[in-house]
């Protein structure tokens, strides 16, 4: 598989794609973050969520790339890596000055909306998911998961995203009542 | 309540597909429309819901990947290693003793050699050199450089005798062993051994800008290199070269080779090399 070919899979959204980078740079990506203070499994960890950012940009369209995939990946692990040594530094300065603001609202509406999303069928999480976080088209989304048409596509992302509204609504609800 | 419409335009504008005068007229409206702000939250969290599922899935599916292949890869690429070791060896000896009389069959013998080195992460490393003159633009660049200080751990190679270098045997450098290093031996800057690293080598290097006596000097002490002079971070290269057990090692910096003697811990100034074989040769190396 040549650089081309893999790029050309992973805009097409084949996770096989993805598992062959995944292995092909594993040790030059987690080498920067480990011979940069990090030990391995924040180096995976890094080398994980900096591939998903590359994926979620190339099956969407919005990335051209201007130099080698090797290359691309590398400079998000390295920015990635930057952020979470900032964060680690500015998290030892809060507990100095332990003024550490908790919010409590938002993760509980996350936990709320990934146990409705859950609750979807398997058809209709992938149909979302494509949607949304790949930002495939709907002619993507038919090839992918087998539908007759984009009009398929279309009617079931629809009909998803109306299921996954119920459920969050009446969950919110539900919360709002018991607060 | 919003209406079916207004659940599409919300779904839409938060995927960033309206645009124009179809965008401002639907911003307005959210500006006057409290309830439509309400529906707007509730979509984004929703959505920002569905994408943090999706990468939670795609980062379950890459940790069930085995990299069980990856790393054993040091037994292997030890193994590979000792090979190249050997076709450098028997490519030396045939550059030795064919060289006068069939200068043309040793040349592509070594040629075969190169693309056999240009290994996809060794290109990978150099060109990640290149990246940190021109990173791409999709990307949020922060000035500020890594701060690299990480643990020396050293599985330094028995030190012999540095080969002489500024002879134009440069087969002795020949860059085949590389070949099969899953981890490039052209390290990036400050590069230190894979903690996975098995026969992988490395050097620690240290760079001192400081110091008011060496401008541009180099020196080998406590198994590590001391750069003396105004290198800046990322754009120097150290790459090392085994054959027959011996290490021989160069720096690159700004588009010029140096060759790093290894014997004797004084500081030493840095001479660039100006053989142009051998200079075809680290450039070959480097993937250029």
């Amino acid at each position: 598989m040549d650089e081309k070919d893999v790029f050309e899979r992973i805009c097409k959204g084949d996770e096989k794609a993805l598992e062959y980078l995944y292995k092909k740079y594993y040790r030059m990506m987690t080498k920067l973050v480990i011979t940069n203070s990090g030990t391995e499994e924040e180096a995976r960890d890094v080398y994980q969520d900096a591939l998903i950012v590359f994926w979620q940009k190339a099956t969407s369209g919005n990335l051209i790339l201007t130099s080698k995939i090797s290359t691309y990946i590398y400079s998000i692990c390295q920015n990635l890596w930057r952020k979470e040594l900032d964060r680690k530094k500015r998290l030892s300065n809060e507990e100095k000055d332990s003024a550490v603001v908790i919010d409590v609202d938002t993760p509980e509406k996350e936990k709320i909306v990934a146990k409705c999303i859950e609750q979807l069928g398997d058809t209709c999480k992938k149909v979302l998911m494509y949607y949304y976080f790949e930002e495939m088209s709907m002619q993507d989304i038919a090839e992918k998961l087998g539908f007759a048409n984009t009009d398929t596509a279309k009617t079931k992302k629809y009909k998803c995203k109306k299921k996954l509204d119920e459920l969050v609504k009446a969950q919110y609800s539900e919360q709002d009542f018991l607060d | 309540m919003a209406t079916e419409r207004d659940l599409e335009l919300l779904d839409d504008y938060l995927g960033n597909r309206l645009k124009g005068e179809e965008k401002t007229s639907f911003e307005q409206r959210l500006q006057a429309d409290p309830e439509l702000q309400g529906e707007m939250q509730l979509q984004q969290h929703m959505i920002s819901g569905i994408r943090n599922a999706r990468a939670a899935e795609l980062k379950a599916m890459l940790n069930n990947i085995p990299l069980s292949g990856i790393s054993q890869g040091g037994a292997s690429v030890a193994a590979k290693f000792a090979m190249g070791g050997l076709i450098a060896g028997a490519v030396i000896t045939g550059v030795y003793f064919l060289s006068k009389e069939e200068p043309k069959e040793v040349a592509p013998a070594t040629e075969k050699q190169i693309p056999a080195t240009s290994d996809s992460n060794q290109d990978a490393t150099s060109s990640i050199e290149e990246e940190t003159k021109k990173e791409p633009e999709t990307i949020a660049t922060e000035s500020k450089p890594i701060v690299a200080r990480p643990k020396a751990k050293q599985p330094v190679k028995d030190s012999q005798a540095t080969t002489e270098v500024t002879q134009p045997q440069i087969e002795v450098f020949d860059p085949t062993e590389e070949a099969e290093g899953t981890g490039s031996h052209v390290n990036q800057t400050e590069s230190k051994p894979a903690t996975t690293g098995k026969a992988e080598p490395s050097v620690t290097v240290s760079v001192d800008k400081s110091h008011r006596d060496f401008g541009f000097h180099y020196q080998f002490k406590d198994e590590k290199l001391f750069l003396y002079g105004p290198f800046e971070r990322n754009l120097y290269e150290i790459m090392e070269f085994f054959s027959d057990e011996k290490r021989t090692i160069f720096l690159y910096y700004k588009d010029s080779y140096y060759l790093l003697k290894e014997d004797g811990s004084e500081i030493k100034p840095l001479k660039e090399i100006a053989d142009p074989i051998l200079l075809r040769k680290l450039n070959e190396s480097r993937g250029k």
